[in-house]
């Protein structure tokens, strides 16, 4: 799945945000190679989004909302969305662009209303679903300018989702102490050799990872004269480990989900962030490597050594809190906004915050 | 040339300007900025070790005060760090009410962002609170060329104006 376009209202943070994966123009030689739909090469979308920004500057949030959204459009239940409201006096909103499996674009409008009630009822959702194909020489603008030419149905939510193809998505956050992203539905080989690449890097005295046989599902970690369980979602012993070899697990977990091509739609919110940068890089590189036609990744770091990776300009957003009245409103900068030449350096741009995205740390010589 | 520009600004409000002329304008050089009064505050180690080797420090103040001599002591400490390549002094005459009043077509601070009141607090308040700033600016026909262009007077006469150092002739796209 790929997600082109987002606009949020009183949803978390969010007001009158608006994200969008789309980029004007083929870049010769780029790093990514084919960054535009199968078969239409026309159709060009970011495949993958580097989020960076201050702290709560909406990284993570961005990526909450969209799980929100897309359990609600898969599910056909609001709750994912509801919980993501900010304020409940008020409507909030969200419009979702995306192509799923065929060659579709498809956008999903909703306006849930105040409720006064203790639950939220049907009647109080408005959804609208549009949809059109995509055609060899189309581009993602003027697929857009057709949805908006659609005229809109009114249909219960139920019905109006019935339209929507099925969707895969994999997000992961920094979890809580030893604990770990289910490996279930993982393919159990795959994931072991990964695993084992991963963290005898991270930890060059981890000798192998073997599938487990005492417990169902399980991996056995040999780690010089110990062994630790890795079970569905937890590691026995993962005391023995450091923070980075943990983090290694659910980065595992991430890679064999992209190289076996099973989720499609990737979020990787700071799994690095126990991890040396020089690591970083090197699996932000292969998983970029690994994303596939119709295959989208959003990865969330502070690492500005990702900055001097050869990657597109358009790969990276800078999500901006600003205060606008009494309340606060995120934006999103775009790199290749304000960086139109190969030789524009966006490490010196970011470091000398041209795009006036730095944290505000004027307050803390005030201690 | 610095690789890195670090602005120190008297408040919120030159915290927003330069905001608008470093990114929406592209019309003086970008640097990270901080909010510290160098007329009233004295700079410590700890100020510098953030900042990497080699770091340009742009001192932007009013001059509408009787007393330098805590700027002449940032200045001597700065100079006497090995950090710091080069200290670009940028003295607003008086303050940056008069400097935008001298490069805006407008006779009075109120006028920019059309401020219920015609004190300068509000005028703060509205600048910290306003999200078109960079259009007000437009609309009043900023002139770069006229904006940090006047020499200090007063205990400010022997601070040099180097506002020519920062500004852009032309933005970068």
């Amino acid at each position: 799945m790929v997600v082109m376009d987002l606009t949020l209202n009183n949803i978390f943070t969010f007001n009158d945000f608006h994200i969008n994966m789309a980029y004007p123009k083929k870049i010769v030689n780029s790093s990514i190679e084919n960054e535009f739909l199968n078969e239409c090469p026309n159709f060009r979308y970011k495949k993958l989004i580097i989020l960076m920004g201050a702290n709560a500057s909406g990284k993570t949030t961005l990526g909450r909302s969209l799980m929100g959204i897309f359990n609600f459009i898969s599910k056909k239940i609001p709750d994912p969305v509801l919980s993501c409201i900010n304020d409940k006096t008020k409507d909030a909103s969200f419009s979702l662009e995306f192509v799923a499996e065929t060659k579709t674009l498809y956008r999903v409008e909703a306006t849930i209303h105040p409720t006064e009630s203790d639950s939220y009822r049907e009647e109080d959702i408005d959804l609208v679903v549009k949809s059109v194909s995509i055609n060899k020489q189309d581009s993602y603008e003027i697929c857009q300018k057709r949805l908006n030419d659609l005229e809109s149905e009114k249909l219960s939510f139920l019905k109006a989702l019935d339209k929507v193809e099925s969707m895969g998505w994999f997000f992961s956050y920094p979890q809580p102490e030893n604990n770990i992203k289910n490996t279930k539905g993982l393919e159990r080989k795959e994931f072991r050799s990964v695993l084992e690449i991963v963290l005898s890097t991270l930890d060059p005295s981890i000798q192998e990872v073997r599938e487990g046989t005492d417990i169902e599902g399980s991996y056995v970690i040999k780690l010089s004269g110990h062994d630790l369980i890795l079970t569905d979602e937890k590691i026995l012993n993962g005391e023995m480990l450091s923070s980075g070899t943990k983090s290694g697990i659910d980065i595992a977990i991430m890679l064999t989900s992209m190289i076996t091509h099973k989720n499609g739609f990737y979020y990787c919110d700071e799994k690095f962030s126990y991890i040396h940068s020089d690591m970083e890089k090197e699996i932000l590189a292969k998983m970029v490597e690994k994303l596939g036609n119709k295959e989208q990744l959003f990865f969330t770091t502070h690492n500005t050594d990702i900055l001097d990776m050869m990657l597109p300009k358009h790969s990276f957003v800078f999500l901006k809190k600003e205060k606008v009245g009494k309340g606060f409103q995120v934006q999103c900068v775009y790199a290749d906004t304000y960086l139109k030449r190969n030789t524009d350096s966006l490490r010196k741009a970011v470091e000398n915050d041209l795009f006036s995205i730095a944290p505000n740390v004027s307050r803390i010589n005030q201690l | 040339m610095a690789q890195n520009y670090q602005y120190y600004v008297e408040g919120e409000t030159e915290e927003k300007i330069i905001q608008v002329l470093k990114t929406d304008f592209q019309v003086i050089i970008p640097g990270k900025v901080k909010k510290f009064n160098v007329v009233e505050q004295l700079f410590s180690p700890s100020h510098l070790m953030p900042l990497k080797r080699g770091t340009a420090v742009i001192l932007v103040f009013d001059t509408d005060t009787d007393n330098s001599c805590i700027l002449q002591q940032n200045i001597d400490f700065l100079v006497n760090s090995t950090a710091i390549k080069e200290i670009i002094c940028i003295p607003q005459v008086r303050n940056l009410e008069e400097e935008l009043i001298r490069s805006c077509n407008i006779r009075n601070i109120h006028e920019l962002l059309s401020s219920k009141s015609t004190s300068n607090r509000d005028f703060k308040k509205d600048v910290c609170k306003c999200n078109g700033l960079s259009s007000a600016l437009i609309k009043h026909g900023f002139d770069i060329a006229k904006f940090w262009a006047s020499l200090p007077t007063g205990n400010f006469t022997r601070i040099p104006n180097d506002s020519k150092k920062i500004k852009q002739k032309s933005p970068q796209k």
